[in-house]
């Protein structure tokens, strides 16, 4: 094995190599068995009050709080959407009209009011001290609650991670890459052993300079993997167990995510042609690696991508509606990519934040941290063209403000969202409170959304 | 700065000596005095063990250099700092103010791309700063403004105009070993910051709209750059209530309090221009007081302490800053950050107690004395001796450490262009934080292991390949070009000829290079697989021996960890 790695790493033979198996599409996981999971993590805290709005009379708490100011969602500017009886009860932000196909076609769905609770939580019960996760409404606190849903085990794992460990023996049966792969940096979402996970760049090479065949390149190869398998110290250890993962997959997976000038055409790519964004680049790459998947053989593959830049607390509006334009962009070509090749049923995209914005403005146009916000949940599997949860009661100090900002206690947990992702992802019963630890002390462990 | 071959000369000479030295150190023999001249001259008898200094040196500045070793080995460490703390200021570039809209002021075409790279991206900045980092001798000075950025961040994320940026980096520079209520009032008050988390043209509550302050300054400066999210005792350690649970330095509702307190201030006005109520955004000069924007009430503080508020946003904030400094947190928070960023990341809290007590009282009774703690951070018993305290100490170099370590060790000349990609293609931009997060959290941990490791989160799959590969372009790599349109360009280039002299003797030359990189712990079987890997390349091609040894070497754990 050690060895095969170690041609895989020299570029060439791993190029070689990973063309081969494509040309033979050897059928080590059919295409029904497969399934992926992709979390677009939106850094910052998206402000979902400005995606998605009601039309019907609660339409007049969103203008109350946001009409007149640069935030305004005016009801004749939204995009109905319409339920299966032709009933549009809330409306799209324009920016994200790239989605509104997904919507008619039932592979889009909203997840109303869902964030970072430990236990179910009113107004009152909030104001009476109920217990809620720590330090809501920081942003690196609530990137990793929403990442790893608390501190759970020895090894803080990352939630991801644990729904990879939770797979039975069928869907964990090994491919060549470890089933985690984030193409947005080292995240909590599947830190825990970094051995079990993969960062693959979103632009550019994944691989190591002088790799070459010779003899001398060999033995300081050899030399550099030894250095790093000798190292005693726990710090010199686990950075050389990211070095040793990295040499292991560079040479098979560069080629498949960099496919080299002359390549076939990809239908993975081609519907990302006219797509710029870096959000874009990373689910080019998730796109690329689903189309390779018989070559990775792994059956089940978790990818965490990302768009940051939501913390706007000064002029967001112009900001806000760029982000979740690209973001629009992104997820509709990823969605063609999949419906291209054939996976749209077993290829599932969601949304997650550190939190939501406040519904009220702050003095300079902009809005400060929130709490329970709306996501999206898209792909085949989804029982689209619904929404899922209730929509917060838009009164600051109304029903569902955690303060007078207009910050919403969430009505759906995380625990209750990630728990309907690891069901249809496989995991099964008994394995739902490893991965979403606080799900005990809701009602639901299926919210519905995915068949 | 002498003139490149004179001090090509002089620094493959000293290499040469260092090698014999270090070589000596492992064997156990005298260290030989060198036979130059004007080397005798500067001779002194060593206070210092050669481990010891380089562990220092890794420290307080970007790296050893074989000649920084000599010297402090002689100088003696005290002395050492002392006359670090006083050397002048190596600066970063005097910018003029420019406006705030890049098309209006820089023209289209190669000119204007010329003009936008000097005014409106962070080129000249990082290019300085490298060369700062590589080249001058006011080292611990720009190595704690380092770190002091990294702990007050401000990003060209959210303003890339040169000029603001190079001002409050400067004004890091000026502050590194100042008084912390100082450091905290000219953050406080710089319009870079000001902009940054939205403290200038934050107003009080507009009643008749009910429009609540801009939360974000108060917010990060208490969760960030003083006091952090619980309470900590004098070591560090986390006080906790009956159930074992942190309690909180704060919640919610101060940070409405501290937002009201900080409403009122504005950009400066630019020079010629009327000033208004709210002046645009301009960066030059601190942000100046608006009495009628400022929310004069009653606040309830930190601590439950009230203030009775004042009309007078000056004088409002320096009580507010006071408060902040005197809260007990201060002392072993800020003491943590720093010892993070120079010495270890998983200080004891032994450590943290001695130097926080320095932070409360310099012993002359100054609070916040910023000189002293670091001082007393690098000359720490746990910091100091031939090898690290303990297999917990030490800390993952950083991209921007990795890289100036790398070349000051081994004698590389750059101008810093090609450093900048070279570090944010490993996730360290130069001043373009992603966020007010910094680059890495100083509470990243080990997977399992309960231990900080703050650099290690910026380390994946990814990066751990950028990373070798940055060595492998230094090493093997061929030279790179000055850029013809940066004035006095040098390009990065590296030559290692002094050390072919060693290259039929592998074990010699990976000990002679180990002396300075790894101040002289390589474990047996770790030098022993470079030896083989060195022996490999044909005897005949001793340049390829020594690169071999070179890379290997930083590339490896060993090097990859200042401990």
């Amino acid at each position: 094995m050690r060895r095969r790695q170690l041609l895989d790493c020299l570029g060439a033979a791993g190029l070689l190599s990973a063309l081969g198996h494509v040309a033979q599409a050897a059928p080590a996981s059919s295409a029904g068995n497969y399934k992926a999971l992709v979390c677009v993590f939106l850094f910052g805290g998206n402000d979902g009050n400005h995606m998605v709005v009601p039309l019907d009379e609660r339409h007049d708490e969103h203008a109350r709080v946001r009409g007149g100011t640069p935030m305004a969602l005016a009801r004749e500017h939204l995009l109905p959407l319409p339920g299966p009886d032709g009933q549009a009860a809330f409306g799209l932000n324009p920016v994200l009209a790239p989605l509104l196909p997904l919507w008619s076609e039932s592979r889009l769905a909203f997840l109303f009011n869902t964030g970072a609770l430990v236990e179910p939580l009113s107004r009152n019960s909030y104001q009476r001290g109920g217990k809620r996760p720590d330090n809501l409404f920081s942003h690196a606190d609530q990137q990793d609650f929403a990442q790893a849903l608390g501190d759970v085990g020895a090894d803080r794992a990352g939630w991801g991670l644990r729904l990879a460990r939770s797979l039975g023996p069928a869907d964990a049966a090994p491919g060549r890459l470890p089933n985690l792969i984030s193409l947005a940096g080292n995240q909590r979402f599947m830190r825990g052993d970094v051995r079990a996970s993969l960062v693959l760049p979103a632009r550019g090479n994944f691989a190591l300079s002088g790799t070459g065949a010779d003899a001398p390149s060999a033995a300081r190869m050899e030399a550099l993997r030894a250095l790093w398998a000798q190292e005693p110290t726990a710090l010199g250890r686990q950075a050389g167990d990211i070095v040793a993962s990295a040499l292991d997959a560079a040479g098979f997976v560069n080629p498949l995510i960099n496919p080299p000038a002359g390549a076939a055409p990809s239908a993975a790519a081609a519907p990302f042609a006219a797509v710029r964004s870096d959000l874009g680049q990373q689910l080019l790459r998730v796109a690329r690696l689903i189309e390779a998947r018989s070559v990775v053989g792994n059956r089940r593959q978790i990818f965490f991508v990302s768009l940051g830049g939501f913390d706007n607390h000064t002029n967001q509006r112009a900001e806000q509606d760029r982000l979740l334009g690209e973001l629009a962009g992104a997820l509709k070509a990823f969605d063609d990519a999949m419906t291209a090749l054939g996976v749209g049923q077993q290829v599932t995209a969601f949304t997650l934040s550190d939190f939501a914005r406040t519904h009220k403005l702050n003095n300079s146009a902009g809005t400060d941290h929130g709490w329970g916000n709306h996501h999206l949940v898209l792909g085949g599997a989804v029982r689209g063209r619904q929404t899922y949860g209730r929509y917060p009661n838009l009164a600051l100090g109304g029903a569902d403000d955690a303060t007078k900002e207009g910050r919403w206690i969430p009505g759906t947990s995380y625990d209750e969202y990630v728990a309907t992702l690891a069901r249809w992802f496989g995991a099964d019963q008994a394995a739902l409170a490893g991965i979403a630890p606080n799900l005990g002390r809701f009602d639901r462990s299926d919210l519905g959304f995915l068949a | 700065m002498p003139a490149a071959a004179a001090h090509a000369l002089r620094g493959s000479r000293w290499l040469v000596w260092v090698v014999i030295a270090a070589a000596c150190v492992l064997a156990g023999c005298a260290t030989p005095r060198p036979d130059q001249p004007d080397d005798v001259a500067a001779w002194r008898p060593p206070k210092h063990s050669l481990p010891d200094t380089v562990r220092l040196l890794e420290q307080s500045s970007f790296g050893p250099t074989p000649e920084a070793v000599e010297r402090v080995r002689r100088q003696g460490f005290t002395a050492y700092l002392d006359e670090q703390l006083r050397l002048s200021v190596s600066r970063m570039p005097v910018l003029p103010v420019v406006d705030n809209d890049v098309n209006k002021h820089c023209e289209l075409g190669e000119l204007g791309r010329l003009c936008r790279r000097e005014h409106y991206s962070q080129f000249l900045l990082q290019t300085r700063f490298f060369q700062n980092a590589l080249h001058q001798p006011d080292q611990l000075r720009q190595r704690v403004a380092f770190a002091l950025g990294q702990i007050f961040v401000v990003s060209a994320r959210k303003n890339n105009r040169a000029y603001a940026m190079a001002r409050y980096q400067q004004m890091l520079l000026d502050s590194a070993f100042g008084n912390y209520r100082e450091l905290l009032e000219n953050v406080t008050l710089s319009p870079m910051m000001g902009q940054y988390l939205d403290m200038a043209n934050n107003e009080r509550l507009d009643p008749r709209r009910g429009v609540p302050p801009n939360e974000n300054f108060a917010r990060e400066v208490l969760q960030l750059f003083s006091v952090g999210l619980v309470q900590l005792h004098p070591d560090g350690t986390l006080h906790r209530d009956a159930e074992g649970k942190p309690l909180p330095t704060y919640g919610p509702a101060e940070i409405a309090e501290f937002a009201r307190a900080f409403t009122g201030w504005t950009y400066a006005a630019r020079p010629g221009v009327k000033p208004l109520r709210r002046n645009p955004g301009h960066f030059d000069g601190a942000l100046v007081p608006v009495a009628d924007m400022h929310d004069a009430g009653p606040k309830r503080l930190l601590q439950g302490m009230q203030i009775a508020g004042s009309a007078d946003p000056r004088a409002e904030l320096a009580q507010v800053l006071d408060h902040i400094f005197q809260h007990p947190n201060v002392g072993p928070f800020i003491s943590r950050r720093l010892i993070q960023h120079l010495t270890t990341s998983h200080p004891s809290p032994a450590y943290i107690a001695r130097v926080a007590r320095v932070f409360g009282d310099n012993g002359r009774r100054v609070r916040g004395d910023l000189g002293a703690v670091v001082r007393a951070i690098l000359l720490d018993p746990e910091a100091r001796g031939d090898s690290p305290s303990g297999p917990q100490f030490g800390k993952l170099r950083e991209p921007v450490l990795y890289v100036t370590g790398v070349m000051r060790a081994l004698g590389a000349r750059s101008d810093g262009v090609d450093l900048i990609a070279q570090s944010s293609g490993m996730e360290q931009n130069v001043f373009v934080a992603p966020t007010v997060f910094n680059f890495f959290p100083p509470d990243y941990e080990l997977s399992g292991l309960g231990m900080n490791a703050p650099e290690l989160a910026i380390v994946d799959s990814h990066t751990s390949l950028k990373r070798a590969d940055f060595a492998w372009r230094l090493i093997f790599g061929r030279p790179v070009p000055p850029d013809a349109t940066l004035p006095g360009a040098i390009g990065t280039q590296l030559s290692l000829s002094a050390w072919e002299a060693l290259a039929l003797e592998p074990g010699q030359l990976v000990d002679g290079l180990g002396g300075l990189l790894l101040h002289a712990r390589l474990p047996a079987p770790s030098r022993q697989a470079i030896v083989q890997a060195v022996t490999a390349v044909p005897a005949s091609n001793p340049a390829q021996r020594v690169k071999t040894a070179a890379y290997l070497m930083v590339a490896g754990p060993q090097y990859q960890v200042q401990r």
